[in-house]
């Protein structure tokens, strides 16, 4: 055994007997619950969908968990085990983070432009098309009455 | 929905989705209007609103989200084309148009 190990051996608590730190696996399940909650609860809710007002917050606060792992796993690493870990784990919910803030603000508004047919229609365009039921459903079968007629992407 | 028909007025929704798809999104969200199924994207193209290379393992494009609101004459009296997908059109604005149309 080296000297320096020798030194560093002495003055640091063997590794059985320090704390877990409990922030380095909170931290990024925080962060990934905030990231999912987003895709399979909040964005059914109109005002959450556009713009994730409590999936913003959970992020960062999973960040901030976080960094309190990497503050007790480098700066009192006497005491808590896991400075890998914590670095780790620091990486994958800055990601998750970063991720889905980029998803929110540029992903998703990755869209054609408007194009010059669409700007251009003032009568819709007749159509016969097939729905759920398998029934023909035409354009012209609503003539005398209001209509939405609305596009989406869909589940292919 | 019951709001839109009691201002005489219907919905209709076209995705590229098969018709067996769009019947399980029917009866799970238990919608009542009408989900049409434009398979290969004619009426996607006849309304401009291809978006090319979205659906790179499926044959036909999708759709851009658009959504318009017709008269009782089919003329097009107001539309919205949004530029994000995620955000959806309150369906309070839709009524609030059909509201201004005789």
């Amino acid at each position: 055994m080296s000297l320096k190990n020798k030194k560093s051996a002495a003055s640091v608590t063997p590794l059985s007997t320090r704390r877990r730190n409990h922030s380095v696996w909170l931290g990024p399940l925080i962060v990934f619950l905030g990231a999912v909650s987003y895709f399979i609860y909040f964005a059914q809710f109109p005002v959450l969908r556009d713009f994730p007002w409590i999936n913003f917050p959970v992020l960062f606060l999973g960040c901030w968990v976080n960094l309190i792992a990497i503050k007790r796993a480098f700066g009192r690493s006497d005491h808590f085990r896991g400075k890998l870990m914590a670095a780790l784990s620091m990486a994958f919910s800055i990601l998750l983070t970063a991720l889905f803030a980029g998803y929110i603000g540029y992903i998703s508004y990755q869209l054609p432009a408007p194009t010059e047919t669409t700007q251009g229609l003032s009568i819709a365009p007749e159509f016969v098309l097939s729905d759920q039921n398998g029934q023909e459903v035409g354009l012209s079968d609503f003539r005398g009455k209001k209509l939405i007629v609305t596009f989406y992407r869909g589940h292919w | 929905m019951d709001e839109i028909r009691a201002l005489d007025s219907e919905v209709l929704a076209i995705s590229i989705d098969a018709p067996e798809q769009s019947r399980k999104l029917a009866a799970k969200k238990r919608l009542s209007f009408s989900l049409l199924s434009d398979p290969e994207a004619q009426v996607i193209e006849l309304f401009g609103l291809r978006h090319p290379g979205a659906n790179p393992m499926g044959e036909a494009d999708i759709a851009r989200p658009a959504t318009f609101i017709l008269d009782r004459e089919g003329h097009i009296v107001w539309k919205i084309i949004p530029d994000n997908w995620r955000i959806r059109i309150r369906p309070q604005t839709l009524i609030d148009q059909l509201g201004l149309i005789e």
